[in-house]
């Protein structure tokens, strides 16, 4: 997870929580997929280190933000699936309002449109 | 790629030789031999391991090439299992020891105070007076355990080497290890106080001291094996 190609260490470490809780948010899913969808959503400027993924989601998984389960996969392999709880989505919402705060604040310093939040 | 340019034969040859199984077999062997890695945790890794190799094979590339990058976006073992341990483990705050040990101690003796006090002490080791000895004992034990864990943890012990980690290393099994410390400690006084029940508070020391000492020396893997028994019995709604 600290394998950054453009994002600085701090920065890839920071971001993982609100990543991870919006894609759980977005439905059930398993590390790799997680990964997949991280480098996809990012164009590949977010790059983590597969086996670092899953210390953050354990410890996400013990502040009781999301819960993993063994499934059968379609293709019959068991992998451990990870979906939000409601505290996690709770977090989230907090995680999205201090982003956003962030994102508008230097947007108005760039001078660029900011988003609503 | 050298391999493509290869004559058609010498490809086959080549990927005949190379054994994926056997390589995923080793990779798991190597990963097994760390001593700190719930089960869990490599079965996650390996399926990990498998869709990734499973991933490029569809990218085109062959067998070994699929594997050895598999296994270098996943990293290095060493480094690897460290990260794990840390997320396993929940931070206690001393703060939070300290208040269940003073619990510990302050319930018995509240107890105590109705019966003769100063008696536990001059009779500590009489049979008469064994419940209330090993009641005192528990208490002397919790508070080695705290301190213990404490100064192990200032000498930054691996929690591999603490014999105490059982005890502390989960909010859980610090709650766990609480509650049924008091409950013992309870139920010693209790059975004192009704004298003609000193036979079953042996038994029930005997049982406790022995379920304390199978907490303390069960691996941790096995913990975690038969918390996954527990959880596959009654899955969690999603």
């Amino acid at each position: 997870m600290y394998k950054a190609a453009m994002l600085t260490k701090d920065l890839v470490a920071a971001s993982s929580k609100p990543l991870l809780l919006s894609i759980l948010a977005g439905g059930e899913s398993y590390g790799y997929e997680i990964i997949q969808k991280v480098r996809e959503l990012s164009g590949g400027q977010i790059e983590w280190s597969d086996g670092m993924l899953y210390p953050v989601l354990h410890r996400l998984e013990r502040d009781g933000l999301i819960e993993s389960e063994w499934k059968e996969a379609d293709t019959g392999r068991e992998r451990k699936y990870y979906f939000i709880s409601s505290d996690g989505r709770r977090a989230l919402k907090t995680e999205r309002r201090q982003w956003l705060a962030v994102h508008n604040s230097l947007c108005k310093l760039w001078k660029i449109k900011p988003v609503t939040i | 790629m050298a391999g493509r340019s290869q004559l058609p034969v010498q490809i086959m040859e080549n990927q005949t030789r190379y054994d994926l199984n056997a390589a995923v077999e080793n990779w798991r062997n190597e990963l097994a031999a760390q001593p700190n890695l719930a089960s869990d945790d490599r079965r996650e890794l390996e399926t990990h391991l498998r869709d990734a190799i499973a991933g490029f094979q569809q990218r085109g590339l062959n067998d070994e090439e699929s594997f050895w990058l598999a296994r270098r976006r996943i990293g290095q073992p060493q480094q690897l299992v460290p990260e794990f341990v840390k997320a396993n483990t929940t931070k206690v705050q001393w703060q939070t020891k300290l208040l269940i040990a003073l619990v510990i101690t302050v319930v018995p003796i509240w107890f105590l105070g109705k019966a003769e006090f100063h008696q536990v002490f001059v009779n500590f080791g009489n049979i008469a007076y064994f419940n209330f000895s090993l009641s005192i004992l528990m208490i002397a034990i919790v508070w080695l355990v705290f301190i213990l864990a404490e100064v192990l943890k200032k000498m930054r012990t691996s929690p591999r080497f603490s014999v105490l980690s059982p005890f502390i290393q989960t909010r859980w099994r610090v709650l766990i290890s609480a509650v049924v410390l008091t409950v013992f400690s309870y139920t010693q006084i209790f059975l004192l106080l009704c004298m003609k029940f000193v036979q079953w508070g042996i038994m029930v020391s005997i049982l406790g001291l022995f379920a304390l000492v199978v907490w303390l020396l069960l691996p941790l893997r096995i913990q975690t094996k038969l918390k996954e028994i527990v959880s596959s019995r009654f899955p969690k709604r999603a």
